[in-house]
């Protein structure tokens, strides 16, 4: 089980029936509730990720797309252990990581890396710059390495920083910079895997073109995958190979980049894609515009997570959850609408 | 509701705001910060204009300095700020207040610092009336009711005893675009009304918004950065970049023909559909930084990252030159306004 | 292309000395009459209690240097105020002016040391508590809340009734009334530190715990303490004057600035008042210039009063 080494057509990254729940419900005194005569304590569960499953090939972009709460970014400081998965499990290289403690996850810290969102908040402000970006490699390395400063100035090279900048600190820099920084920082191991949380959405337009392109330049130079979190679309479409679209904490639709965007099956990727600002095309009138919003994560409503807000919804989706199946072409949906005839439920 | 229908941009009439050389100067211990250095435009009656730059760029000092609410070490330094016959930026600060909400609102872009949390939203939306209005405590209830009703909110009777924090983010700022649009302001300054929230809920406020001005006559001033959202409202765009206007004119001609290098850069550092098709393709981007605002380059303050930068371009500021727009050419304002020495002719 | 970005021209770069007095923080400091006044008595304290006895005439405590002829002489500007002793002598024939530089050296060592060891102790608990979480915070948090619904005077005295006296059992005393203060702010910034993603980010390489906490969050809670601890060592030289003039202080053989208002006490009505009311003028100048120094850090270091 220990780092077995599969086959060069494996995924790099599966995760299966992943989820994610957190008690959010605080001690037995906040617990407490009088009704009826009766006093309770029950617990508040947020239902964060439930039962999501991917898998990311070598050199390939996965971008999970989703509103804010739908458990995109959860689910991607679930994959590298910031939280304990409550169920499902998480395959890197073929190794079940799902339960690895601090020490079997050292090796693995060396395999995966992460870019954050916030570069004002994931820089350590009492840090010069070599020592941000060397702290993955020397953790994984241990003790001291020589060339420790030669490493820091190629890599600050490879993202596109001056060799002066590596005695400052991040105050000294702008957003843009900071996140190459960052960038910087995820490359020191040489992983194979990145996760990108919404790696761009605090830049201005003008940098966020400036990280993409350097992402990809990356990529292309390590060969390394990426699973992409963001809630934008143009920029989820300009980068993935492949997406998912998330709700709620369920995936609702994966599929080709292509034919998400060419044809999407879910009606909530179809509200989505059509709420999307266009450049230069004035706001027609509401068309698959959405009614109401997200419901809440603590109590999951029955049947399809979507279904209170879905133009289409029928009797048989406030009963009975749909599953993500496939529907040809690499796409698989979760929506009763799309179901093959065959896939009759047994219950 | 009276009706009232005003006229639609493109007429020739006398703009309601008309800010000239407008400066708004930071005096800050690293120097002085120009947030808005010599800033002119004018918005007509009616008129949706999109202010659009990216951050430093002094997008959101222009809306502040319009309502009077620049505080120190911030100052208005020059220009006027003209508005039905009134010059605010010489007004006091209780004449400010008598305009404020009632003829200028503003909406902010986090909702929940806009209402206070300890009151409902119903007693938040009657104060605005009682402010401004005569109506009795009744008529103001009944107000406020049709007032939330308009703006998308079920159920306004119940939900008018209900505080803020038992509102969602996309439902709180309808709050505040219900109490913006309450006294009939005639003109509304949203300040990134939308930046906080998720495209879906976006796309809704949008419309929403553009529905309320529309049909009271209002005019609106939409501050963002996000280009492809101002396209889609406005009738005219103002690019700013470093506190100065480098681009002005109507919006769809901004967008189709952009002719300053800064605003064809900001165009094109979008994911476009077409860049999918086959192979992944980089992104044309600016490249460089903001340049800090204290330690402005001489001349244009783009050249040093612009491609077309000439040794004029290092030397001297370039000077906002109107030409006719190549679109809708529907009277004097709706002219194309470049800041370039060498601005992009026409391209496909 | 990133290099174009002229925000500081890297290669000249002025010692840390010229940073400083080109900073905004001395900038703002310059212009404050309160913070140039504080530290000024802070600094003037300090310089008496490290030269003073090497300028005073005389050793108060070293007895062979005393003279009872020469006790309970007035301020040199009173009849019968002799040159020799500026601000008196005691019963006796101590220089009062020798006895408050000696004393204000043991209040304010007393002060600091106290100060250092509660910063040190709270810090660390605190720390534990934001870090870890759980039942290790509650644990840690209401001993905090206990030790404070108690008066600090009214629990350094019983500590110092259960321990008995002496220099080492009143640092004891303070610290373990002064670390609250550190435990509660240090585990509030830890909270906040920890949920940023600088953290997560050590977390994704692999750091330990420990070395998550020395390296990352512990010098980012560090800034509020500066004016946290700089007040309380004004409030350490009060409550060891207030346990002196009790009389369970510090020993007679090392009186403090209280000890030596206690000593002057018993005279006091009888219109000897130099012996005690110079000494207490002392102490209330040193605490209000320590005061005056912590409003202002506490103004230019919290950034959300700016």
């Amino acid at each position: 089980m220990n780092g077995v080494k599969t086959a060069e057509n494996a995924p790099l990254l599966e995760v299966r029936d992943l989820e994610q729940r957190f008690d959010v419900s605080g001690s037995l005194i906040d617990r407490l509730r009088f009704s009826g005569g009766r006093v309770s304590a029950p617990r508040r569960i947020v239902h964060a990720v439930n039962g999501v499953s991917l898998s990311i090939r070598r050199g390939e972009v996965l971008g999970i797309v989703g509103e804010s709460g739908c458990g995109k970014s959860t689910l991607a400081k679930t994959i590298v252990k910031l939280n304990e998965p409550t169920a499902g499990q998480i395959l890197i290289d073929g190794e079940d990581i799902t339960h690895h403690d601090f020490t079997q996850m050292r090796p693995v810290r060396r395999k995966m890396q992460m870019i954050f969102q916030d570069p004002y908040a994931s820089l350590n402000p009492r840090q010069k710059v070599r020592d941000i970006i060397m702290e993955p490699y020397l953790e994984s390395q241990g003790g001291s390495v020589p060339d420790r400063t030669e490493r820091a100035l190629a890599l600050l090279e490879k993202v596109g920083l001056g060799t002066e900048h590596l005695d400052r600190y991040p105050h000294q820099f702008s957003g843009g910079q900071r996140q190459r920084i960052g960038i910087a920082r995820s490359l020191s191991v040489q992983p194979d895997l990145i996760i990108a949380d919404e790696p761009v959405s605090a830049l201005d337009v003008s940098i966020q073109a400036q990280i993409l392109n350097l992402l990809m330049d990356l990529k292309d130079e390590f060969g390394f995958s990426y699973l992409f979190i963001t809630h934008d679309l143009s920029v989820v479409r300009h980068i993935s190979d492949r997406i998912g679209v998330m709700y709620l904490g369920f995936m609702v639709e994966t599929g080709p980049t292509g034919t998400i965007f060419s044809a999407p099956k879910h009606p909530y990727t179809r509200a989505l894609l059509a709420a999307a600002p266009q450049l230069g095309t004035k706001l027609g009138p509401a068309t698959e515009q959405l009614g109401g919003e997200v419901p809440s994560a603590i109590d999951l409503p029955r049947g399809c997570p979507f279904r209170q807000r879905c133009p289409l919804a029928f009797a048989r989706c406030a009963e009975e959850r749909p599953v993500l199946v496939p529907v040809g072409g690499g796409q698989s949906v979760a929506c009763h609408l799309h179901e093959p005839a065959i896939a009759e439920p047994a219950a | 509701m009276t009706e009232s229908s005003m006229p639609r941009p493109g007429n020739v009439t006398t703009p309601l705001l008309s800010v000239k050389g407008l400066r708004t100067w930071f005096h800050t211990f690293g120097g002085i910060v120009k947030a808005v250095d010599g800033v002119s435009f004018d918005v007509a009656p009616g008129e949706i204009m999109g202010l659009v730059g990216e951050s430093g760029g002094g997008k959101s000092m222009i809306g502040f300095s319009i309502m009077g609410l620049i505080d120190p070490p911030g100052r208005v330094e020059a220009g006027s700020i003209e508005f039905g016959g009134r010059d605010l930026a010489r007004l006091g600060e209780d004449e400010m207040r008598s305009i404020r909400g009632k003829e200028i609102a503003m909406i902010f872009q986090d909702p929940m610092t806009a209402l206070n949390p300890l009151y409902t939203i119903g007693n938040q939306i009657e104060e605005t009336l009682a402010l401004h209005t005569t109506l009795s405590a009744r008529e103001r209830r009944e107000k406020a009711i049709e007032m939330l009703h308009k703006v998308g909110i079920p159920q306004p009777e119940q939900r008018l005893h209900h505080y803020p924090h038992q509102f969602s983010g996309g439902m709180r700022q309808r709050v505040v675009i219900a109490i913006a649009m309450i006294a009939r302001p005639r003109l509304l300054i949203a300040d990134e009304p939308t930046t906080a929230l998720d495209v879906t809920i976006q796309a809704q406020l949008l419309r929403l918004m553009r529905q309320q001005v529309e049909e009271s006559g209002t005019s609106l001033i939409l501050i963002t950065h996000d280009l492809a959202a101002v396209s889609q409202m406005a009738d005219t765009i103002v690019v700013l970049y470093c506190g100065r206007i480098v681009e002005r004119g109507p919006a769809g001609d901004i967008i189709a023909r952009p002719r300053h290098p800064y605003t064809r850069g900001l165009i094109d550092s979008i994911p476009h559909e077409t860049d999918i098709d086959g192979a992944k393709r980089r992104l044309s981007q600016i490249p460089g930084n903001v340049p800090d605002i204290r330690k402005l380059p001489p001349g244009c303050a783009f050249a040093p990252r612009c491609p077309r930068a000439s040794g004029l371009c290092r030397m001297q500021d370039p000077v906002l030159s109107e030409r006719e727009g190549t679109g809708d050419g529907q009277g004097p304002r709706r002219l194309h306004a470049t800041a370039c020495h060498h601005p992009l002719t026409v391209s496909p | 292309m990133a290099s174009s970005r002229p925000v500081i021209s890297a290669t000249l770069r002025p010692s840390r000395l010229r940073r400083f007095f080109a900073s905004e923080f001395f900038h703002n400091y310059k212009r404050n009459l309160s913070a140039v006044l504080g530290s000024l008595i802070v600094f003037l304290f300090l310089a008496m209690v490290t030269a003073g006895p090497f300028i005073v005439s005389q050793n108060p405590y070293d007895v062979a240097q005393l003279d009872l002829m020469a006790a309970f002489k007035p301020p040199v500007w009173l009849e019968g105020g002799s040159s020799e002793f500026w601000l008196g002598t005691d019963g006796q024939g101590r220089d009062v002016l020798a006895s408050i530089v000696y004393g204000s050296r043991i209040s304010l060592v007393i002060g600091l040391v106290a100060m250092g060891g509660a910063c040190l102790l709270g810090t660390t608990l605190g720390l534990i508590a934001g870090f870890y979480g759980g039942r290790l915070d509650a644990f840690i948090m209401r001993i905090a809340d206990i030790q404070l619904s108690f008066p600090s005077v009214l629990t350094a005295l019983f500590l110092m009734s259960a321990f008995g006296t002496g220099l080492d059992k009143v640092l004891i005393a303070l610290i373990s009334v002064g670390w609250v203060v550190y435990a509660r702010t240090v585990r509030g910034s830890t909270l906040r530190e920890t949920q940023k993603e600088y953290v997560q980010a050590a977390r994704v390489s692999g750091l330990p715990n420990r070395r998550i906490i020395l390296r990352h969050v512990l010098p980012n809670v560090l800034t509020p303490l500066i004016v946290v601890a700089t007040i309380q060592v004004g409030t350490f030289v009060l409550i060891e004057a207030s346990l002196s003039f009790l009389g369970v202080g510090v020993p007679v053989t090392q009186p403090s600035l209280g000890l030596l208002i206690k000593n002057g006490f018993d005279v006091l009505f009888s219109g000897l008042w130099w012996v005690s009311i110079f000494p207490g003028l002392f102490i209330m100048l040193l605490v209000f210039g320590i005061n005056l120094l912590g409003d202002f850090l506490r103004d230019e270091l919290n950034p959300r009063l700016k």
